[in-house]
């Protein structure tokens, strides 16, 4: 089977997956579908390095990619260095985890993205490194080129800013 | 608070980790036609399919080029040997026997020596009228040349023994020869003067002369004859038709102006298996020199080094300049040794197109000239240098298809071999690419990219 062919498989499989990947990172749909073209373009290229290992090792590798292709999408449109002044954001305490909770089960995925979507490019890249990558602070620093102190507050930012967000979006569905 | 223990992130995670989002028809269409773009999917297909119609201009180009500079060489070479393997005729040889006897034969011998060889010059001179172009008409002036030198050659050996042989009234036909010779060659020099003056001038003038009769045997051999040259006041300090007798003994009694003659390629050609350096040069002149001398040039390999810059200009065609440095060493041996080295300075100007694109790996096609002025001379050796000066400027084609390993997005080494084409001129000093024209070059390096 050709690269072409295979990727077709993958695109079958695991395109609508990879897409939500790329809005997690991505401040809109139409980047996001950049970020994934991006994705599978890379993963074209790569594919003789791929050696499968079993269910699911397509999809962690083509997740890593497209996480990767994120971070260089970013990097590349400086969009990260323009949301590291997280002074802008006035701090706010978190909500309870309860009532968040509770929030949360009236909210679609989609609208969850779109929640996630909203948030400042740093805030964004870090919250998701740090939640759904689970890289520590210490890796996002480096991964970023910002130092550790900055990834943490930049992640408590994120989880206010979103509790907020999720919070009016109660509000507003009231 | 740590994030393990939010469940509310907990939550967003476990929601979103296996979210699907629909995506759109078109977004597979948009992938692909990405993808078929790429030099990766044109990898994948067979290699002629994956050629433009460039890339088979491209090779015809080379191709052509490559046919037509072997013919040339091939022509070139051919010629070249039927000039440089030329013997003696067998009457020379004869004419060596026969001088030793009475006077009235060694006439008749110089006669017959001069009737033999008065037809080559002939010959190469019916050549030369019909030719059409400057290079067979220089071909033609070695010929004659040569002829000519052939005739002098079998006059030296009968000269020599008339010398031993007679001491009488021998020598005077011995003198008349050589104002023969003399003169002939005086006027064949002064053709070759012209020839080498102006292209167009030169082929009227082809045209004009008649070596016939300038070797008339009855006028040369008449008591009463006396050189055009010494009539001519214009010839009398010309000094270009007294270095094409440098090997004779008569010519050091016509010379002071011995120092200031010159060595014209075409007598090297006769005596010397190597082309030569003097004329080309310039004005490298050994003092010393006689015609029947060898020498050997041995050519140091060119060894260039420069700097470039790359510039994209359309599409993926891009063009590269810079200064390129180059060392051009030739050795001269005879019984004294001594060398040149001369440096030039160059400026390329390169037209550059990918073949193939790879991750790390690149192959690309060049195609261009280079201009290079030369910056030093200097000859260092026993022969007196009179002037390293006027070397023109040297003009080359080149073609080229490189390799390039990008080691990183800033830095790459490449390997680019090539085949160059030096033109040349009459001027143009004895070099290696003097005498391989068309040569195989393997340039390498590091490039950067900004």
């Amino acid at each position: 089977m050709k690269n072409l062919d295979r990727l077709k498989y993958a695109y079958d499989r695991y395109a609508g997956r990879l897409l939500s990947v790329c809005m997690r990172y991505s401040p809109d749909r139409d980047t996001a579908e950049d970020m994934m073209q991006d994705t599978f373009i890379q993963a074209y290229k790569s594919f003789d390095k791929f050696t499968d290992r079993g269910e699911g090792s397509l999809r962690a590798w083509l997740e890593k990619i497209a996480v990767n292709t994120c971070l260089q999408y970013l990097r590349k449109k400086d969009l990260l260095r323009e949301s590291v002044d997280i002074t802008l954001i006035k701090e706010s305490n978190l909500q309870d985890d309860d009532i968040l909770n509770n929030n949360l089960s009236n909210i679609p995925e989609q609208i969850l993205l779109k929640l996630i979507e909203e948030l400042p490019d740093g805030y964004r890249t870090v919250f998701n490194l740090y939640i759904f990558e689970n890289y520590s602070h210490k890796q996002i620093a480096q991964l970023l080129g910002i130092n550790e102190k900055s990834s943490s507050s930049q992640l408590y930012r994120a989880k206010t800013l979103l509790a907020k967000k999720i919070i009016e979006y109660g509000k507003r569905k009231r | 608070m740590e994030k393990e223990n939010d469940k509310w992130i907990k939550n967003i995670k476990g929601r979103l980790e296996n979210h699907s989002e629909p995506v759109s028809n078109k977004l597979w269409e948009r992938i692909e036609s990405e993808i078929r773009r790429t030099p990766e999917y044109n990898g994948e297909r067979s290699f002629f399919a994956s050629l433009s119609w460039m890339h088979y201009v491209a090779a015809s180009i080379v191709i052509l080029l490559g046919i037509g500079i072997g013919l040339h060489m091939a022509i070139k070479d051919s010629s070249d040997s039927e000039v440089k393997t030329e013997s003696l005729p067998s009457n020379i040889s004869a004419s060596a026997e026969i001088s030793a006897g009475p006077d009235t034969l060694t006439k008749r011998t110089a006669k017959k020596i001069y009737s033999s060889e008065d037809s080559a010059p002939k010959t190469a001179l019916a050549h030369r009228s019909n030719t059409s172009s400057t290079s067979e008409a220089l071909h033609a002036r070695t010929t004659v040349t040569t002829h000519d030198g052939i005739g002098i050659a079998a006059l030296q050996q009968a000269d020599s023994g008339i010398t031993v042989t007679d001491s009488g009234g021998i020598a005077t036909h011995r003198s008349i020869a050589t104002t023969i010779a003399t003169t002939a060659k005086n006027d064949i020099t002064v053709a070759d003067k012209k020839i080498g003056s102006d292209e167009n001038a030169a082929k009227n003038n082809i045209k004009v002369i008649d070596y016939s009769k300038n070797i008339n045997e009855n006028k040369y051999l008449s008591d009463n004859y006396e050189p055009d040259y010494k009539k001519d006041k214009k010839y009398k300090n010309s000094g270009m038709s007294l270095s094409a007798y440098g090997k004779f003994s008569g010519m050091k009694s016509l010379g002071s102006n011995t120092d200031d003659a010159v060595l014209y390629q075409s007598d090297v050609n006769f005596t010397n298996t190597s082309p030569g350096l003097f004329l080309a040069h310039g004005g490298i002149l050994p003092s010393d020199i006689y015609a029947n001398e060898k020498y050997n040039y041995n050519y140091d390999f060119p060894v260039s080094f420069g700097i470039a810059f790359n510039i994209p200009i359309y599409k993926n065609l891009s063009i590269e300049s810079g200064v390129i440095f180059t060392k051009l060493n030739t050795h001269i041996e005879n019984d004294n040794s001594s060398s040149q080295k001369l440096w030039y300075a160059g400026i390329p100007l390169k037209f550059y197109y990918p073949v193939y694109k790879g991750n790390n790996f690149d192959i690309y096609s060049s195609f261009g000239g280079t201009i290079e002025k030369c910056f030093s001379a200097k000859y260092s050796g026993s022969f007196r240098v009179t002037a390293l000066k006027n070397i023109p400027l040297q003009y080359s084609a080149n073609i080229s298809v490189g390799a390039q390993y990008n080691i990183s997005q800033l830095v790459a080494l490449y390997v680019e071999p090539g085949f160059a084409y030096y033109f040349k001129e009459a001027q143009t000093p004895e070099t290696y690419r003097k005498k391989h024209p068309a040569s195989i070059s393997l340039n390498g390096g590091i490039r950067f990219h900004f």
